[in-house]
């Protein structure tokens, strides 16, 4: 490859991670640490989920039938049933929707009622618009993240729109970094530890880099399909397919099309439905089941499934007298093989395809992915402030590395404190006002932190404190379990929740440990400079 | 001494890469979905499922090519042609 041409791609690759760095950081950091918040870290943070066991096929059975005599008739056309499996809501949740409202409302309208899972006890009854309920559900300290990875918790479409035009960037850096790296075997292997700081992150650079490119580039083409494809893209492609025939496309992208109601009565039998299920599929896990039609001849049922043999989640489509009809696609019933390679873009995503060993994996990979941006601003940072005629200032790159630790760091050190809040939070603070909390917590000290950056603080100091903050306040999270909590490491009989506990307890200790390495680094470097100046 | 510049036109180039290559990949997606010769489904997921990849490469030729107008006028004929392929697709349908 021509000189110049490398140069040109060296030059593309630089500007586009300076660009996006800091935010490429936040949407991957927070990208790695949603990996485990659903379901691992949401049954963590959730007691209700501690003890759960699959819940009886006739308990909700029982409970649908219930219900639906409470409700007006146009609320039993659609039912959605949610069941605490650390997927959705933490708690069985029966939303009875009716699409087109009521006299009280004009949009969609339901009736929600929510039970403890441990004992079918009615928490919570809920009247009012579908779409207040689903914003105003009970969130928690790994949802919270896990969906200010999705769209920054700036809404729907900008949000979204932005992380998938960030995933667009991952991918142009995953490809120009690989055609600048050209020395591709040699650099796989090389690791200079000892030597300066400024060698180690640029190797580290290379090794994150060539080592996961293929990681990073799905998690870049993934990403910006999830980010771009629901909100413009699609709906663009098949306005111009259907002619502008709105009716037309929606009818033929929605995976569960409403059935024609007949008014004959014919119980649905949704348990022979979950037993049915359970039995073609053993090693998935029901989510939700939706119920169209309860108790109609037309009733149609539609059960999401997770795990199993499958890579993708799937659609079970039955029929109300318990009929199997098909299995899908959870896009819905679109033949051809596009559609298969697009529902494994979301399992190659979330890293959710082969159990908890391949997440642990994509969690590590994403962490690289988050320090790529992070180790090459460094790098450029590094390069414009050393040699004879250095382009940036000492005092402007203490205040870059200043802007780095209080934006990167300060986000780190927002999601960790969330946990050890989140521990506190479930046991003093009533349920329904923990979402108060969330939103504030997290933004109030990530903006205290960067703010700390305009102070002339020196960047090692400012670097190691945060290290110290994060990890204490993960190691914060199990002593306060064990005090707070009836349910923890040492008492929950749940192998998850002590794990969990202690694996806080073990990233915190890490993060202290790094901060005596940091310090103990740079005396390192500053005792030959000192030495040097004696000599002279 | 005059010395050479890597980019020619680099403010060009960044209003290309940036703004035009995200416009051109995003009218090519309903644009191709009237001529690509697959089943209807096909025909829209495919463009889709093609398009960060379209993006990348727009953007990456908007740097690399010798003479900035190439990208520029490249863009503007994809964008036109599929622009065009999907007004006649729409007013086709309603006519």
């Amino acid at each position: 490859m021509k000189s110049v041409t490398l140069k040109k791609l060296f030059l593309l690759h630089s500007w586009v991670g300076i660009v996006t760095a800091i935010l490429l950081f936040i949407v991957c950091f927070t990208g790695a640490l949603a990996v485990l918040s659903r379901p691992e870290l949401k049954i963590w943070a959730n007691p209700e989920l501690h003890q759960l066991s699959t819940i009886p096929s006739e308990k909700v059975t029982e409970l649908i039938n219930k219900y639906h005599q409470k409700v007006p008739e146009a609320f039993g056309e659609n039912i959605h049933v949610y069941l605490p499996t650390g997927h959705n809501t933490h708690l069985l949740t029966l939303l009875f929707e009716s699409h087109d409202g009521d006299e009280n409302y004009t949009e969609e309208a339901a009736y929600a009622y929510q039970f403890d899972p441990r004992n079918f006890e009615l928490v919570k009854e809920y009247y009012g618009t579908a779409a207040y309920f689903y914003e105003h559900r009970k969130t928690d300290a790994p949802s919270f993240i896990g969906h200010f990875h999705a769209d920054l918790h700036l809404g729907r479409p900008i949000g979204l729109i932005l992380t998938g035009f960030l995933g667009l960037t991952l991918l142009v850096s995953t490809i120009t970094g690989l055609f600048i790296h050209r020395q591709l075997i040699k650099e796989l292997f090389t690791f200079r530890r000892k030597k300066e700081l400024n060698v180690v992150v640029s190797d580290a650079h290379k090794i994150m880099g060539i080592w996961g490119s293929l990681f990073h580039g799905i998690i870049g083409l993934s990403g910006a399909f999830l980010g771009l494809a629901t909100i413009i893209l699609l709906p663009a492609a098949a306005f111009v397919s259907f002619g502008g025939d709105q009716a037309k496309l929606v009818e033929r992208f929605t995976a569960m099309p409403e059935p024609i109601i007949s008014h004959n009565y014919q119980a649905t039998d949704i348990n022979a439905i979950l037993i049915d299920a359970q039995t073609r599929y053993p090693k998935a896990k029901i989510v939700d089941l939706t119920v169209m039609a309860h108790n109609d001849t037309n009733a149609e049922v539609y059960l999401r499934l997770l795990g199993g043999d499958a890579v993708a989640s799937q659609l079970l489509q039955y029929h109300g007298n318990g009929e199997f009809s098909k299995s899908m696609s959870s896009l819905g019933d679109i033949p051809g093989p596009a559609i298969k390679v697009l529902t494994l873009l979301f399992p190659l995503h979330f890293g959710n395809f082969a159990g908890i060993f391949v997440k642990c994996i994509w969690a590590l990979l994403g962490l690289t992915t988050a320090l790529l941006p992070l180790s090459g601003m460094m790098m450029w940072l590094a390069k414009r402030s050393r040699g004879s005629n250095p382009t940036l200032s000492e005092l402007a790159y203490q205040r870059w590395n200043r802007a780095i630790i209080g934006s990167c760091g300060g986000l780190v050190l927002a999601s960790a404190i969330l946990f050890p809040a989140q521990v506190l939070l479930n046991n003093l603070v009533a349920v329904e006002l923990h979402n108060q909390y969330f939103g504030p917590l997290f933004f109030y000290s990530w903006l205290a932190w960067f703010l700390l950056a305009i102070f002339p603080l020196n960047y090692h100091r400012y670097l190691q404190v945060t290290l110290l903050v994060t990890g204490v306040s993960c190691m914060a999270v199990l002593p306060l379990n064990v005090v707070l909590s009836s349910s923890h490491a040492f008492m929950a009989n749940n192998l998850l929740v002590t794990v969990v506990d202690i694996s806080f307890f073990m990233i915190g200790l890490f993060g202290v440990y790094a901060t005596k390495r940091i310090n103990v680094k740079r005396l390192a470097l500053v005792e030959p400079a000192v030495h040097q100046e004696v000599s002279v | 001494m005059k010395t050479k510049r890597t980019f020619s036109a680099t403010k060009r180039r960044h209003l290309m890469a940036c703004i035009l290559a995200l416009i051109t990949a995003i009218v090519m997606i309903p644009g191709m979905t009237t001529y690509l010769p697959f089943a209807m489904e096909e025909r829209i997921l495919i463009p889709i499922m093609l398009f960060p990849l379209i993006w990348a490469g727009l953007f990456i030729y908007a740097y690399m090519a010798e003479k900035a107008w190439h990208p520029f006028v490249v863009m503007l004929v994809i964008l036109f042609s599929h622009a065009g392929l999907s007004y006649m697709a729409l007013s086709g349908a309603q006519t």
